[in-house]
């Protein structure tokens, strides 16, 4: 597909952010979707950025939003690349062009709905408990809406499901 | 002051000025003083030769101006014509009428209008010339040196074999520095404690390749070794520096001690061995290692049992002595050779690694992989866990704390190889060892390095592309993440062992060394050597250089030759025994002076030293064999006291009112370009040149080129001055910022620059009128689009109104 002008420029701007990567691995290595799903790699991506490769292929599902936004790999990049945060600009870009899986819709309802993505299991709680962590209070629904609203998901997340129609 | 005026035709090149016309004007403009001028077709002929000669004999001028090639050329010309002829080189003024005039401008009329006011302005700056002094400063005939690594070591043996006293320095008992403990080396795989031989020990006079401890280094009669020292102090400057030596004893009598052992074996005291990287154990009174030279035991006595003299009591020769006290030597010395090496990066730093987390012992570096391969490590060479259990796979990550931008952003140069090294080293006695490699890019540039990494994969040492992400255990077994990048798979290799890699950094002590000697430091933390091209073992400081990984992480054998370097172009400046000072130097007007002291931060050569005087306590003073004359001072002094005679304020402007003159002839406005007499003077000249053949290179006739010394000379109020002489705009044309001869003259001046394009907003005038431009002879075009640009914008702007 052709990108827009404004579009061209924010990938120049992701071309930027991780010119000086290397290749060396470090963010794939400790990746923990990467450890179970092998068609999801940072380093590819970074790759993609690198050889210039502005084809909307790149936002596929498969390459991007698969990341858990965990940070590992930001935090452990030797050139200092925010591998992290350069995924969820491009998470953002592939909202732009309508790229974006469905599956998101359903996330998005659920936090707006929820304030949560996926339900307390029964062995994190376990775990809290035996870490001794306090329980987790129930989250601010009111905070949590007025912020959707003012930071525009809200108007976002209209916009995909008039989309998906 | 009587001016001859000297003009060249340069064999009839230089067509586009009318030379009678120029010879005229000057005799009429600078009628006075019995002033004169000549003409001649080709001075550089040895007709011409004798001419010149033979007039300066016959007038005997104060001063000389010559018009005609750049004074680039020139200048030697002179230097060697009038040797004897009661004139000095300082005394001749060039103006250069080829390369900025006849083969620029575009027509004969533009062309003589310009070389007008170029002669002129020459002539009035050599009315302003007085004779400079030549210095002549001599050499103390020795020379210290900081660090007793190899390096150390090399640079020691050089000048002492040339027939110097050479003092070295160094903080442990022993010398060899970090090699001692590396045991076997890469690529020629033999010890690193190994180097050529001072031949003075024993009946075997040669020189050939010895250990550190046979080659008889501690005897040499020129060489004085001075272990478990540092230097405390250092006063003075090149041609005699005072260097304060603080010695701790060793409390064992080296002319005594037979190493028999006794003393240790009675110690009561264990501590980990530093030798051993804390990996075995020794007594306070030790032998630091068997290879290593002067091979004699030492006593740590802050861990002696208070009143304990078990040792002294048992020593069968009597060369114990506890009472010793620590000794403060100075030497005299000709020069300082820092050779002060590197350290491993602090390997707990890399979090992800885990080394020194408990349950990670088998976490190592590959300076502690180096000790358990050596046969005098603590397992006399074989690899085992801390447990004892023998090692059946090892993992080496490369890269760790190198090529990083968290950590540091060189890479370490070595890493690659010492780790193929201790893989070899591994393999070809244990081949049952799996061992793997985990690497970014493998950097084998040295001799035989490719062939020595293929012998690795010949061996079987397997090698991975890729970073390792993380390195987890269980409890018994290590976990190595890693991605395969070539196969793009995830790895997770199970190991017994990990050898980390580690970034080489600056020795802990450069800082104070730093500043103790003024010493510029890069923002690697290693000294700043001169230039990176050339001169790269010399530093800001006349008469102190750097040697081996001092300057930049480095193998073995580069360490050798950087250190052969730094000590031959030592041995250079003390065999001469004095060195001559012909340069202008800055000139501080202490009466002027109000002690503000910036000055002294703005030279980058620390040529200005606060001396203590009675009245008012103290004063600036100019050291003139560090002084380069480059006027970084002059900018910066807020009273205006300090001058570089040739390069004096009102000297210049005298030459910038000569080059505005006009006579109502030139409407337009004038653009006067300060260029430095370094790479930016060269590139005008290069431009000169190439507008016989290419009009690319040609730029309006209404600019018009001076020389400073560097662009660090021009002040705020040099280009204030300029202005109100008359000058409709200026660039300032200076080297490249990081190539800036004089070090930050040309970055000091595109700052200056851009805090003068504000003052001139202040003041009405357009900031346009003022520019910095950087060049070198090979991008010396910059210099015609921005006088072009200059020139176009000036059409527009008009004249300067005052």
């Amino acid at each position: 597909m052709t990108l827009t002008t404004e579009l061209k420029e924010e990938f120049k701007d992701l071309y930027d952010k991780v010119k000086l990567c290397y290749q060396c691995g470090t963010c794939a290595g400790g990746c923990p979707v990467f450890k179970q799903y092998s068609s999801f790699n940072p380093r590819r991506v970074m790759e993609k950025l690198l050889a210039g490769d502005i084809s909307a292929e790149i936002f596929d599902e498969q390459q991007i939003w698969y990341c858990t936004g965990c940070y590992t790999c930001s935090t452990r990049c030797p050139q200092g690349i925010d591998i992290c945060h350069v995924i969820n600009d491009m998470k953002n870009i592939a909202v732009k062009i309508k790229n974006a899986p469905p599956g998101i819709i359903t996330e998005m309802t659920a936090i707006l709905e929820t304030g949560i993505t996926a339900a307390k299991s029964t062995s994190a709680l376990r775990k809290r408990d035996k870490l001794e962590l306090p329980e987790i209070p129930p989250p601010d629904m009111t905070e949590i809406q007025k912020l959707m609203e003012v930071t525009g998901v809200i108007a976002k997340l209209n916009a995909l499901k008039e989309d998906a129609k | 002051m009587k001016i001859g005026t000297f003009l060249c035709n340069c064999g009839g090149s230089i067509r586009n000025i009318d030379w009678d016309n120029l010879k005229a004007f000057i005799e009429e403009k600078t009628a006075e003083n019995d002033n004169f001028c000549v003409y001649h077709e080709s001075l550089c002929s040895e007709e011409g030769k004798n001419y010149l000669k033979e007039v300066v004999g016959r007038e005997q001028p104060d001063a000389i101006v010559f018009g005609g090639c750049t004074p680039k050329t020139a200048g030697y010309l002179f230097e060697q014509e009038l040797k004897g002829l009661n004139i000095s080189p300082y005394q001749v003024t060039g103006a250069n009428l080829r390369e900025h005039v006849g083969w620029v401008s575009s027509d004969k009329d533009s062309a003589t209008k310009k070389a007008k006011a170029v002669l002129l302005g020459a002539h009035n700056r050599a009315g302003y010339q007085a004779p400079v002094e030549v210095q002549k400063i001599n050499i103390s005939q020795s020379a210290v040196i900081i660090g007793a690594g190899p390096a150390g070591l090399q640079a020691a043996q050089d000048l002492a074999e040339k027939g110097h006293e050479v003092h070295i320095i160094d903080r442990q008992p022993y010398i060899g520095g970090n090699a001692v403990k590396l045991g076997a080396f890469f690529p020629s795989e033999d010890c690193a404690a190994c180097q050529t031989s001072t031949g003075v020990r024993g009946v075997h006079q040669s020189s050939v390749r010895r250990c550190f401890y046979r080659s008889g280094f501690d005897l040499h009669p020129k060489i004085n070794l001075y272990i478990r020292s540092e230097v405390e102090n250092v006063t003075g400057r090149l041609g005699g520096y005072n260097v304060t030596i603080k010695s701790q004893p060793t409390y064992v009598k080296m002319d005594r001690c037979v190493n028999c052992d006794l003393c240790s074996q009675a110690c009561p005291v264990e501590k980990p061995d530093e030798m051993n990287l804390g990996l075995s154990t020794r007594k306070a009174i030790y032998l630091p290692n068997i290879t290593c030279s002067p091979t004699k035991y030492v006593v740590n006595r802050d861990e002696c049992p208070e009143g304990c003299t078990e040792c002294v009591k048992v020593c069968p020769v009597n060369a114990i002595d506890l009472n010793e006290r620590e000794t403060t030597t100075t030497v005299t010395a000709g020069g300082i050779i820092l050779a002060t090496g590197f350290q491993e990066f602090d390997p707990a730093i890399v979090e992800e690694y885990h080394y020194g987390v408990p349950g990670y012992e088998n976490v190592i570096t590959q300076s502690e992989l180096a000790r358990l391969l050596a046969l005098t490590g603590p397992y006399h060479g074989k690899l085992q866990k801390k447990n004892g259990d023998p090692v059946k796979r090892l993992v080496i990550i490369n890269c760790v704390g190198s090529r990083s931008q968290n950590y540091n952003i060189w890479c370490s140069n070595i890493c690659c190889m010492i780790g193929i090294k201790h893989a070899i080293t591994i393999k070809e006695k244990n081949p049952e060892i799996d061992v793997y490699c985990c690497y970014i890019d493998i950097r084998a540039v040295g001799a035989n390095y490719e062939e020595f990494y293929n012998k690795a994969r010949d061996l079987g040492i397997k090698f991975i592309r890729g970073r390792p992400a993380e390195v987890e255990t269980d409890g018994t077994n290590l976990y190595v993440q890693v991605e395969d990048s070539q196969a793009d798979t995830m790895l997770t290799l199970k190991t017994d062992m990990v050898a980390l890699s580690m970034s080489m950094v600056p020795s802990s002590g450069v800082q104070k060394i730093a500043e103790l000697l003024n010493v510029n430091v890069d923002v690697t933390g290693y000294f700043k050597g001169l230039y990176s091209k050339f001169r790269t073992s010399e530093t800001n400081q006349a008469g102190i250089f750097v040697a081996g990984t001092a300057i930049a992480p480095a193998d073995i054998p580069t360490t050798i030759t950087k250190a052969a370097h730094a000590a031959s172009h030592l041995d250079l400046l003390l065999t001469k025994g004095s060195v001559e000072k012909r340069f202008p130097i800055a000139e501080i007007d202490n009466d002027r002076c109000t002690l503000c002291e910036i000055c002294v931060g703005a030279c980058p050569f620390g040529a200005i030293d606060v001396v203590p005087v009675e009245n008012p306590g103290v004063k600036m003073q100019v050291n003139p064999l560090s002084c380069l004359g480059c006027g970084q001072c002059v900018s910066s002094c807020p009273a205006a006291c300090i001058d570089i005679d040739y390069y004096r304020e009102d000297q210049i402007l005298s030459q910038v009112e000569g080059l505005l003159y006009d006579n109502g002839e030139t409407p337009d406005p004038i653009i006067i370009t300060l260029a430095c007499w370094e790479c930016a003077y060269a590139s005008t000249d290069f431009i000169g040149q190439g507008c016989l053949t290419d009009p690319e290179f040609k730029y309006p006739d209404n600019v018009r080129i001076l020389p400073v010394q560097c662009t660090g000379n021009v002040s705020a109020r040099l280009i204030q001055k300029t202005f109100e002489k008359g000058a409709d705009g200026i660039i300032v044309l200076g080297c490249f910022e990081d190539k800036c001869h004089y070090d930050s003259g040309s970055k000091a001046s595109t700052i200056r620059v851009h805090l003068m394009k504000q003052m001139l907003e202040y003041s009405g005038i357009n900031p346009d009128r003022l520019e910095k431009e950087t060049v070198y002879t090979e991008s010396s075009n910059r210099f015609v689009e921005t006088a072009r640009k200059m020139a176009k914008r000036l059409e527009e702007l008009g004249k300067l109104e005052r």
